[in-house]
């Protein structure tokens, strides 16, 4: 089997950004959304950080679909439009999705968006990757770990762009793969593993 | 790579342009531009070698499309109508709009004589600083120049009167801090303004693991008003100073290396002056060294205790103590700073200050040691583009510009810093501005400079040449639309904070260019029409051959099959040159290698300054200038703020733009939201909460932005990413909706190098009103109204 997934240092992550720029022209990202966001630890605002004046403390944490595998989204999806496929990445046939937000509602990481309108972009038409479907008005969207790339055998976006090298991107079922031996080495974790929804995507410092 | 011929999608298959964004902000990045129907459809990055040497472009070059493709591009030349400033336009020919300008340069040339053309700082069009407009008026008898910047004017004197030279090519590199077991960083937040993948960002992290990967400690300490990016191990430690008290900070460190036996009194005696009563220069008194300043046997009969500090700085004085003791014990200290604290009204003296601790501490000349100025920038791979010797020898500080367009005559050598004259001969009267936004955006003070340029009386002619609409080109009379940078074939060096040497054969590619010209080509019909073409092609016709030559003068063109490297593969790239560490020749042999100060020695006590004071003294200018690094409070200082009761504004680079490119591109604000950070005990005591939108003002002006809560700045202080664009009605109430933080700071240059104190504003804060809401609505409907063609900015 093939379980493709993403690992992120956060302590290289610098908080740039880019990633989130460069996943939304990737993959034709409608005004309004991001695919992929990065978040300040335990904070409510963009570049935050805990603790009390001045003895702070920050981690930027990039948030994303964690391409779980035993993901709430598909497990309530009521017609199958969502869907784990043969490469272990968590997928939306936008054909089938009706628009019911189950899915939004289950994931526990707030990593969907949905075309509450037909979707917008400044620049008055698409772009980004042509391979990459058109979502219209009434359809959930998501990362979908630049399935696209990664059927070609290259990386995800948000990997190759990265200015600090933060990611690393790999097969889970492969133990020699980089991504593997990280993941043992460092120690990683992935988030909210309380919800039992064993994501994909991990984490470590 | 070419992707996804026949795919689904209603574009046909992209062909790659090798590009770059080039715009200020200190790298080169490469990108992969995927072209289709004329527009870019995304960017990869850097691919082409090891992940190592990669130039990974940050977020705005990945934005560079909704960029080019803004609501804000130009498409036409245009002619203002109505009163300048207002951004009223109509679409002229270009022959119409060449003739006219050729006649008012010859007009004015005429009249004024060729001092009376100004050719501001501009730094949009940045992969050859040289602008082809200054060669066409130097061609045409010259201009009035320009000298320093608006980065670091301060640091740049400071850094003279110490060193001997301006501090950009002389500080240690990088890679040093792999040497460095303490990393003390003033006011620099290398994470986030040098984020391109060659850059500050990466190459920090890497001294961090190589040193963790030993098993060697490095700790971090940050001295700002701030807690940066760069703050991001458990082991780090944040020193909050208020905004343009780095001085002081100083002063009650160097306290406690004196009184506690810690100072390297034999580097100090062996390479400095000034310092105590063996070091003072002839006929100097001990008491006016620094030595007598920190203890209180100077002038002021003050000792600068660390709780004096403390006081000044808002930092509680135990932790100054400890870190005295901490920057001494350390084995060896990298001390850096950014540009931020010298962007203060006395940021001459901190940016003094801060190298200070270097040498009291012996952290200079040694590995893993600086200057205390920031990290050595690298020179470009191939030179700028020529633009011929300037005829007229007279010239100002950057920052002074508004003033020689107000003032004229009354600028001198004491009271302004003009250099080649006693007195400006005529005042401003025609300005070429090309790829430049600081005519208000990026200059200060916008409502007053506001009024400087509406008037016709004062200057009479202003040229803009632009990609865009910005603010600054809304007060042009005749405005011509260039091509970006990213759309033109061009030779572009790899950028000054880039860790490598590299050389990209930038791509043209198929893109809509409605009527835009590129600057070179335009510049040249202008100087057919002036009757200096021939002139002005003596190093090559067209902007192709221009970048022959510069590949001709380049440090990589003797290097056998270089030029063959850069066609086949685009970029050439060699690895940097290895680790350098500042002075360190003359800390080994100072009498050997002396430094180009007046004494050959690091002039803690400068000589020169003295002068200057002296001068300044007898022409009857009251100026604060001490010639040492001494703390002297602001106008719009600490002390002010508490006394005033206002909030101190720092304006720092974020990562909505570099500068102001980029400002005005909405993705990049959805990601990254631009937000006025305030502390919450601030946020308390002004009825805020984040998000809420709220008004900054002061005498200056006010301006909205929306408000994040967060123990990251300092009390009292309020931190705003500069680069906005300027949004206001200019014929009513001058509120800016932008968030343009420029809005609010003086124009007033500092005493000592006429340089720009944005750093040093202070602001009132309050819940934006209903009626202005109202009002803002009402002149947007206006807006909306206005026909369409007749260039309304936005």
């Amino acid at each position: 089997m093939t379980r493709l997934a993403i690992a992120i240092n956060l302590d290289r992550c610098v908080g740039c950004h880019t990633c989130a720029l460069s996943c939304k022209m990737q993959n034709n990202v409608p005004e309004g959304m991001l695919w992929n966001r990065v978040l300040t630890q335990n904070c409510d605002v963009v570049d935050g950080a805990e603790g009390t004046y001045p003895n702070v403390t920050r981690t930027y944490l990039p948030v994303a679909c964690q391409h779980c595998q035993n993901a709430a989204c598909q497990r309530v999806c009521p017609t199958g439009a969502t869907y784990r496929d043969d490469k272990g990445r968590v997928e939306i046939d936008y054909d089938k999705c009706i628009g019911c937000r189950m899915c939004m509602a289950a994931c526990p990481y707030n990593a969907r968006n949905f075309n509450w309108r037909e979707p917008v972009r400044v620049t008055g038409a698409s772009y980004g990757d042509a391979a990459v479907p058109e979502r219209h008005k009434g359809v959930a969207e998501k990362c979908t770990l630049c399935k696209e790339r990664t059927d070609l055998g290259e990386e995800p976006m948000c990997v190759v762009c990265c200015p600090a090298h933060a990611r690393i991107f790999g097969d889970l079922d492969d133990p020699d793969s980089e991504i593997s031996q990280t993941i043992l080495n460092r120690k990683a974790w992935t988030l909210l593993e309380e919800q039992g929804t064993r994501p994909s995507v991990h984490y470590f410092d | 790579m070419t992707r996804h011929a026949g795919a689904p999608g209603d574009w046909p298959a992209t062909t790659p342009a090798r590009q770059t964004c080039s715009v200020n902000c200190g790298s080169r990045c490469v990108l992969s531009l995927q072209v289709a129907d004329g527009r870019i459809q995304w960017a990869e990055g850097d691919g082409a070698v090891e992940e190592g040497d990669q130039m990974r472009p940050c977020l705005r070059g990945r934005a560079l499309r909704y960029w080019l493709d803004s609501p804000e591009r130009l498409n036409a030349p245009l002619r203002r109508v109505g009163p300048r400033g207002l951004g009223r336009f109509e679409p002229i020919s270009w022959d119409e709009a060449l003739d006219e300008v050729a006649e008012r340069i010859r007009g004015v040339v005429a009249r004024w004589g060729n001092e009376a053309v100004l050719v501001p700082y501009a730094t949009a069009r940045w992969t050859a600083s040289g602008s082809p407009f200054e060669r066409l008026m130097n061609c045409y008898g010259g201009h009035l120049g320009i000298y320093g910047d608006y980065s670091c004017a301060q640091l740049q004197a400071a850094h003279e009167a110490l060193y001997g030279d301006d501090g950009y090519y002389s500080g240690s590199t990088l890679d040093e801090v792999a040497n460095a077991d303490l990393l003390v960083v003033f006011g620099a937040n290398p994470s986030l303004t040098r984020m391109g993948g060659a850059s500050g960002a990466w190459r920090l992290e890497q001294m961090r693991e190589a040193r963790a990967a030993l098993g060697l400690p490095l700790k971090v300490v940050s001295v700002d008003p701030c807690h940066t990016d760069l703050m991001s191990r458990a082991v780090d430690e944040w020193l909050p100073v208020r905004p343009g008290t780095d001085a002081a900070f100083v002063a009650g460190v160097a306290h406690v290396l004196i009184t506690e036996g810690l100072v390297d009194e034999a580097f100090v005696h062996a390479c400095c002056i000034g310092y105590d009563a063996e070091t003072m220069p002839a006929g100097v008194p001990e008491s006016e060294g620094y030595r007598a300043y920190v203890m209180g046997d100077g002038p002021d009969g003050v000792e600068k205790t660390p709780a004096w500090a403390a006081r000044i700085t808002g930092c509680p004085s135990a932790r100054i103590v400890s870190f005295a003791r901490e920057l001494a014990g350390a084995r060896r200290a990298f001390v850096t700073q950014g540009w931020g604290p010298q962007r203060t009204e006395h940021g001459e003296q901190s940016a003094r200050a801060v190298c200070l601790l270097a040498m009291l501490t012996g952290n200079l000349g040694l590995p893993g040691t600086n200057s205390g100025t920031r990290e050595r920038l690298r020179r470009p791979a191939i030179p700028d583009e020529s633009v011929g010797d300037n005829p007229v020898g007279v010239s100002i500080p950057a920052f002074t510009w508004s003033r020689a367009v107000e003032q004229g005559e009354a600028l001198t050598a004491e009271s302004a810093g003009v250099r080649g004259a006693e007195r400006l001969r005529a005042p401003v009267k025609l300005i070429i501005n090309h790829g430049g936004n600081a005519l208000t955006n990026q200059h200060a003070d916008i409502n007053r400079t506001h009024r400087i340029l509406a008037d016709e009386g004062l200057c009479e002619f202003i040229l803009g040449v632009d990609v865009a609409m910005t603010d600054s080109a809304r007060y042009a009379d005749i405005l011509l639309p260039d091509l970006a940078q990213s759309e033109q074939a061009a030779l572009v060096a790899s950028g000054n904070s880039d860790g490598v040497c590299a050389v990209i054969d930038c791509e043209s590619w198929d893109h809509p260019a409605f009527e835009r010209r590129g600057a070179w080509d335009v510049a040249r019909e202008l100087a057919r029409r002036l009757g200096v073409e021939e002139a002005f092609c003596a190093e090559g016709s067209t902007a192709c051959e221009v970048d022959e030559r510069r590949w001709e003068q380049g440090e990589l063109a003797g290097e056998a099959g270089a030029h063959e490297e850069l066609g086949a593969r685009g970029v050439l790239r060699r690895a940097d040159a290895c680790s350098q560490v500042a002075f360190a020749d003359f800390r080994a042999d100072p009498a050997r290698n002396p430094l180009p100060t007046p004494s050959g020695l690091i002039e803690i006590y400068s000589t020169r300054v003295a002068a200057l004071a002296r001068e300044r003294a007898q022409a009857g200018i009251s100026a604060p200038l001490s010639p040492i690094p001494a703390y002297l409070p602001a106008r719009e200082g600490a002390e002010a703020a508490c006394e005033r009761g206002m909030l101190q504004l720092v304006s720092y680079h974020g990562r909505q733009s570099a500068n102001s490119s980029f400002a005005n591109v909405r993705e990049i604000e959805e990601a990254v939201p631009r937000r006025l950070s305030i502390n919450p005990i601030d946020a308390q005591r002004y009825g805020v909460a984040s998000e809420d939108q709220v008004v900054l003002e002061n005498e200056r002006g006010a301006l909205v932005c929306r408000v994040r809560v967060t123990p990251r700045v300092m009390p009292g202080v309020v931190s705003l990413p500069q680069g906005a664009w300027h949004d206001a009605d200019m014929a009513g109430d001058k509120l800016d909706w932008g968030g343009c933080a420029n809005t609010l700071t003086s124009d007033i240059p500092t005493a000592w190098s006429c340089g720009n104190a944005h750093n040093s504003c202070l602001v009132r804060l309050r819940l934006l009103r209903d009626d202005e809401r109202a009002r803002r609505a009402k002149l947007q409907a206006s807006r909306d109204d206005a026909a369409p063609g007749k260039g309304e900015g936005r």
